[in-house]
C-alpha cells in the first residue's frame, strides 16, 4: 500500500526517549560557552557562570572547556615594553611536540616554518616542505598530525597541487577538520577535510559572479574564513588606477555553500577597505569608521572605536593586498584595531559596542603587525627600532601580555593561537606554547 | 542579558528543544545525538539570543542552528556517509509497527544526502515553504527545489527497494 512521506516521518518522531539535556542545563551551559560578552551581556551572565561553575555540568560529549572568568578586564593600557617574557609567567608553558620546527634544507630557498597550526585541544599540524632544486617553482609538502607532546606523528592524506610553485597551507576549522588554503590570484580554491586529510570538499570558484571592476576582471582572494557551515571570503572588487600617488583597493564579502561552491552569495559588507570574519560576525574599516555586522541575522552596527587623539584608523593605502594582516580582526564578541598614531601604532580591542578592553602600545619608534584575535588570545608582532621582531600573545580573559621570543630576522612562520594554545617563531626555531586553566 | 534573560531564554529551550529534537533526529536517525546536535544549536542561539526579536525570530533561527550543526557533522565524519550501522535508536515505548516504521525511514533517509535530507525533513516534517527552506540553508530557492526533488527521487527509490511499494508526497511540491 502507498504510504505518505509526511505520515511516515510524523510516525517515527512520535515516541521518542527521554531527553538528556534539561533547559537549565543548557542555559548553563551556554553561559560558560558565551566567551565573555561583556558589556550589557556581562552583568546578566555572570550568575549564571558562577552558578554552572559551582555545580558543574556534564551534558556535553564535546570536551575542551576550560574554566572561564565572569568578565574580561576592561580599559586596560599596556605596553610592549612591559611585556613579561614568557619563561616569566606562572602557567604558561612551552611545549615539546619533538618534531622539526623549521625546514633549513631548502637551499637558496628562505627557511620555512612547518608547524601549520594547533587547534584548541592541542593537536598540531605540520607542514614538512621540500624542494627538489632549491627552487619556488618546485615546492611539495606532506603533512602530519600530532596529538599532543610526545605523541607519534601520524599522516595526513595531501590534496593534490593546484599548482606546483603552490603548497597547500593547512589551518583547523572549527569543527575539528582541516581547511587547505591554497593561494591563486583571482579564484576561490580552498579545501575542507576531516584531520586525516580525507572526505575532501573542493570549495572552488572562477569569481566570475564578482561584481567590480578590477583590472584584468582578476579579483583576488584577501582573506578565507569556514563558520558556521559556509566558507566566506574578501575579494578585491575595486581598485584605483596603478599610477595613482595613494593606492587603493576595495574589498567585498561572498559566501559560498561548500557543497554547492557555484553559486557566489554577495553580503555585507561591500566596498571596504579591510575585512575580518570571525564568531558569526563580519566587522570592516572602511577608513574612516568600524562597523560590524551578525552574519546570521544581517543587523548592522558602527562601533564607537575610542581612538586617541592624534590617531586614526590605518590609511586604506596601508592595507592594499592585503599588507598588513589584521588591521581589524574578530572574535565575534571583541574587535582589535590597528590604531595608527604618530611615531607609533597602537592595538585597541574593544567589544561589540566600543567599550576599550585594552589598548596596546608599541614601541616608540615601532609597529605591531600579523594580528590575530582567537578567544581570548590575541596575538601580533612588534618591531622595534632595533630592527629586533618580538612575537607576543594578550591573555584578554586575565589582561597579561607576554612576550614569547626574540628575532634579528624576519619570522619564517606565523604566531598564532587557538584555545589556551600558541604557536610562535623566534631566533630558536618554532614553538608552541599552553596557557593553563 | 541586554533585551530578554537567561529565564527566557531557558522558557525558550523549554517549548523548542522537543521539535527541533524531532528535526534533528529525522537528519541524523538517532536520538541521542539529536539531542546532543540540539543543544549544540540552542548554545548558538544563545549567543545571538539579545539580537533576536521575538519567538518567531529565535526558532527561525534555531531551526537554522540546528540544521547547519547536523550537516557540519556528517560532513566531518564523511562526506559520503551512511549512517544505517551506527544506529543505536531504542526509539521508546512504541507499538511494533510503530518501530518498523521508524527503521524504514530512517534506513531510506540514510541514503539521501545531508543536504537534500534537510530538504526533506524542512519541505515534508516542518512544512516550510521552498522560500522559507531557502533561509534555513542559505541556498537559492531554485537550489532547494532541485535539492528536493534529487533527494525525493533517492528516497522513493530506497523505499520502493525496502518496501515494494510507493512513498507519496501530499501538498507540496
Amino acid at each position: 500500500m502507498p504510504r505518505d512521506l509526511t505520515d511516515l516521518m510524523e510516525r517515527a518522531t512520535s515516541f521518542a526517549p527521554p531527553e538528556p539535556h534539561a533547559a537549565s542545563d543548557i542555559t548553563r551551559l551556554a553561559a560558560r560557552r558565551q566567551q565573555r560578552r561583556t558589556t550589557s551581556l556581562a552583568a546578566g551572565l555572570a550568575v549564571a557562570v558562577l552558578a554552572a561553575g559551582a555545580i558543574g555540568y556534564g551534558t556535553t560529549r564535546s570536551g575542551h572547556q576550560a574554566p572561564e572568568p565572569v568578565g574580561t578586564p576592561h580599559d586596560l593600557h599596556q605596553s610592549v615594553v612591559d611585556a613579561v617574557p614568557a619563561s616569566s609567567v606562572a602557567g604558561f608553558s612551552t611545549l615539546d611536540y619533538g618534531v622539526p620546527s623549521v625546514a633549513n634544507h631548502l637551499g637558496p630557498l628562505a627557511p620555512i616554518g612547518q608547524y601549520a597550526d594547533v587547534d584548541a585541544s592541542g593537536r598540531l599540524v605540520v607542514m614538512k616542505v621540500t624542494s627538489s632544486s632549491g627552487s619556488t617553482t618546485e615546492l611539495s609538502a606532506t603533512y602530519e598530525m600530532v596529538g599532543g607532546p610526545g605523541e607519534a606523528p601520524a599522516g595526513v592524506l595531501a590534496p593534490r597541487s593546484v599548482s606546483p610553485s603552490n603548497i597547500w597551507q593547512p589551518s583547523f576549522t572549527g569543527d575539528g577538520g582541516l581547511a587547505w588554503e591554497q593561494p591563486n590570484a583571482g579564484t576561490l580554491d580552498y579545501l575542507l577535510t576531516d584531520a586525516q586529510g580525507q572526505h575532501p570538499i573542493t570549495v572552488s570558484n572562477d569569481l566570475s559572479g564578482v561584481s567590480g571592476q578590477t583590472p584584468g576582471g582578476v579579483h583576488p582572494v584577501r582573506s578565507i574564513w569556514y563558520e558556521d557551515g559556509r566558507v566566506w571570503f574578501s575579494v578585491v572588487t575595486r581598485q584605483n588606477a596603478a599610477t595613482a600617488s595613494s593606492p587603493r583597493q576595495w574589498v567585498s564579502l561572498y559566501s559560498v555553500d561548500p557543497e554547492d561552491p557555484s553559486v557566489l552569495r554577495a553580503e555585507k559588507p561591500a566596498d571596504a577597505a579591510e575585512i575580518a570574519v570571525g564568531g558569526g560576525e563580519a566587522v570592516w574599516t572602511d577608513g574612516t569608521t568600524v562597523k560590524a555586522v551578525d552574519l546570521s541575522t544581517g543587523v548592522e552596527r558602527t562601533v564607537p572605536m575610542p581612538l586617541d587623539s592624534g590617531c586614526g584608523l590605518p590609511n586604506p593605502s596601508l592595507l592594499v593586498d592585503g599588507n598588513l594582516t589584521g588591521a581589524v580582526t574578530t572574535n565575534g564578541h571583541l574587535i582589535s584595531l590597528l590604531e595608527a598614531c604618530p611615531g607609533s601604532s597602537h592595538l585597541v580591542v574593544t567589544d561589540l559596542d566600543g567599550r576599550l578592553v585594552t589598548d596596546i602600545t608599541s614601541t616608540s619608534p615601532g609597529y605591531l603587525q600579523q594580528i590575530r584575535l582567537s578567544g581570548d588570545l590575541l596575538t601580533f608582532e612588534g618591531d622595534a627600532s632595533d630592527g629586533s621582531i618580538s612575537p607576543y600573545v594578550d591573555d584578554l580573559s586575565t589582561g597579561q601580555l607576554v612576550r614569547l621570543g626574540s628575532s634579528r630576522e624576519r619570522m619564517v612562520g606565523d604566531t598564532r593561537a587557538n584555545g589556551r594554545y600558541v604557536i610562535w617563531y623566534d631566533a630558536q626555531g618554532g614553538h608552541v606554547g599552553r596557557f593553563s586553566g | 542579558m541586554a533585551r530578554r534573560d537567561a529565564g527566557e531564554f531557558t522558557s525558550f529551550v523549554l517549548s523548542s528543544q522537543p521539535g527541533l529534537r524531532r528535526t534533528a533526529y529525522l537528519m541524523c536517525g538517532d536520538w541521542s545525538l539529536a539531542s546532543d546536535f540540539v543543544q549544540e544549536a540552542l548554545i548558538r542561539v544563545y549567543r545571538h539570543w539579545p539580537r533576536l526579536r521575538g519567538d518567531a525570530e529565535a526558532r527561525a533561527y534555531a531551526r537554522k542552528a540546528v540544521v547547519s550543526v547536523v550537516i557540519d557533522a556528517k560532513r566531518r565524519r564523511s562526506s559520503t556517509e551512511v549512517p544505517v550501522d551506527e544506529i543505536h535508536d531504542t526509539g521508546g515505548p512504541d507499538d511494533a509497527d510503530r518501530s518498523a516504521d521508524r527503521e524504514l525511514l530512517t534506513r531510506c533517509l540514510a541514503q539521501v544526502p545531508a543536504r537534500q535530507r534537510a530538504c526533506l525533513v524542512l519541505r515534508y516534517y516542518d512544512d516550510l515553504s521552498v522560500s522559507e527552506v531557502a533561509a534555513v540553508l542559505g541556498i537559492s530557492e531554485g537550489t532547494v527545489k532541485s535539492q528536493t526533488a534529487r533527494g525525493l527521487e533517492t528516497l522513493q527509490a530506497a523505499f520502493a527497494r525496502e518496501t515494494n511499494d510507493e512513498l507519496l508526497v501530499s501538498g507540496r511540491e
